[in-house]
């Protein structure tokens, strides 16, 4: 008997026609949730940090690559800065060392004597 | 007596003094000369510019003879130089010894010249005179600059064809001596390549010397002398290094 009541209430509320009408409700995803701030800012400095990775992965390819040298280019003269090693001439037989000593020191031997800056314009 | 005797036994003899303590001399008596016609220099300048400032005959006057004692103080330095160079020539001489001399000789007319410019600015007593003397001056100078840039060539040439002689002396006893294993005569080959490089840049250094100048100005020549005497310096320490480590691999005692 209870439970014929039941029912009957649940068919007289819908059969009421001053009771508003229900919409048949959309279906709504059960994890929808507003983000929360910390995860956004966290994803912001993900993609931004990515962004710089990549970025710089590519000048670093570009870096590696040679650069091609137009063919006509002169290469530049060695200086006397870059001198083959020099080796000891202790390493060398008795017989010849004099010989190289004294051909290592004129080697070595600078002979600049820079003349004199003068005005030969004076009483002019 | 015997003590006398001894001391004289024992004493060594006095040596002369070689050709680069002579240049240190020298030197050292050039540079107190260009101490001197810096002094004398600003000097002169100051007096130019107060009479420049005030026009008056005094200041002229101290002007002109500024003037005149700044040109005595810079012949002076020029000389000092020039001798200290024609002794510089003497290091190395042996390597070429006719065109050294030459240029020498040539270094001592121009030191007479200019002590002969002494009495002559020295007896000037007028502006316009001493004008005129100031152009003969600067036209000399075009070849004195000339000179002084070949003896400093000059002096590097003997140098770097010295060394050369002396390498290719050594190659030669590297190749005779029969310790030496015969399988070093693949490298040996090397020598004549680079040898014949420097040589090549000695002379081009050379040849810069003796080109056609204008009469009107000086050309400096000796920058690109410079690096040819540079390259072949480069060569010949290049040398020196293979002939020490063919010694050094194929030596047998």
């Amino acid at each position: 008997m209870n439970q014929d009541l039941v029912y009957q209430n649940r068919e007289m509320g819908e059969l009421n026609p001053l009771a508003p009408t229900q919409s048949p409700s959309e279906p709504t995803s059960p994890t929808k949730k507003p983000a929360d701030p910390k995860t956004k800012l966290l994803i912001i400095l993900a993609i931004f940090i990515t962004i710089i990775f990549i970025i710089s992965f590519i000048f670093s390819l570009l870096k590696r690559t040679p650069t091609p040298t137009p063919a006509n280019e002169q290469t530049a003269v060695p200086t006397l800065n870059i001198l083959p090693t020099d080796i000891p001439n202790i390493a060398i037989p008795t017989e010849f060392r004099d010989q190289f000593d004294q051909i290592d020191r004129n080697n070595k031997t600078n002979v600049d004597f820079i003349p004199p800056q003068i005005d030969p314009n004076i009483g002019q | 007596m015997w003590f006398l005797i001894l001391l004289f036994l024992l004493a060594k003899p006095i040596k002369a003094d070689d050709s680069s303590s002579l240049f240190t001399k020298y030197q050292q008596d050039y540079l107190y000369q260009y101490d001197l016609y810096q002094q004398s220099y600003a000097d002169y300048t100051g007096k130019k510019q107060i009479f420049a400032k005030y026009g008056t005959i005094t200041t002229q006057n101290e002007a002109f003879l500024a003037a005149k004692q700044a040109i005595i103080a810079r012949n002076q330095v020029l000389k000092t130089y020039l001798v200290a160079l024609r002794v510089m020539l003497n290091d190395y001489k042996t390597s070429d010894f006719t065109q050294t001399e030459n240029i020498q000789t040539e270094l001592t007319n121009w030191e007479s010249w200019l002590d002969q410019q002494r009495a002559i600015v020295t007896a000037i007593n007028n502006t316009k005179d001493l004008q005129t003397w100031v152009k003969v001056f600067q036209s000399k100078y075009i070849q004195i600059q000339r000179s002084i840039y070949t003896s400093l060539i000059q002096n590097e040439v003997n140098l770097r064809g010295l060394t050369l002689n002396q390498t290719q002396s050594l190659f030669q006893n590297i190749q005779n001596n029969p310790h030496i294993k015969p399988d070093s005569q693949q490298w040996i080959q090397s020598y004549s390549d680079k040898s014949n490089l420097a040589s090549s840049a000695i002379n081009n250094a050379l040849l810069l010397t003796k080109k056609n100048q204008p009469t009107d100005r000086f050309l400096n020549f000796y920058p690109n002398a410079q690096t040819n005497l540079d390259q072949s310096r480069k060569y010949l320490t290049e040398i020196t290094s293979d002939l020490k480590l063919i010694i050094i691999k194929f030596y047998q005692p």
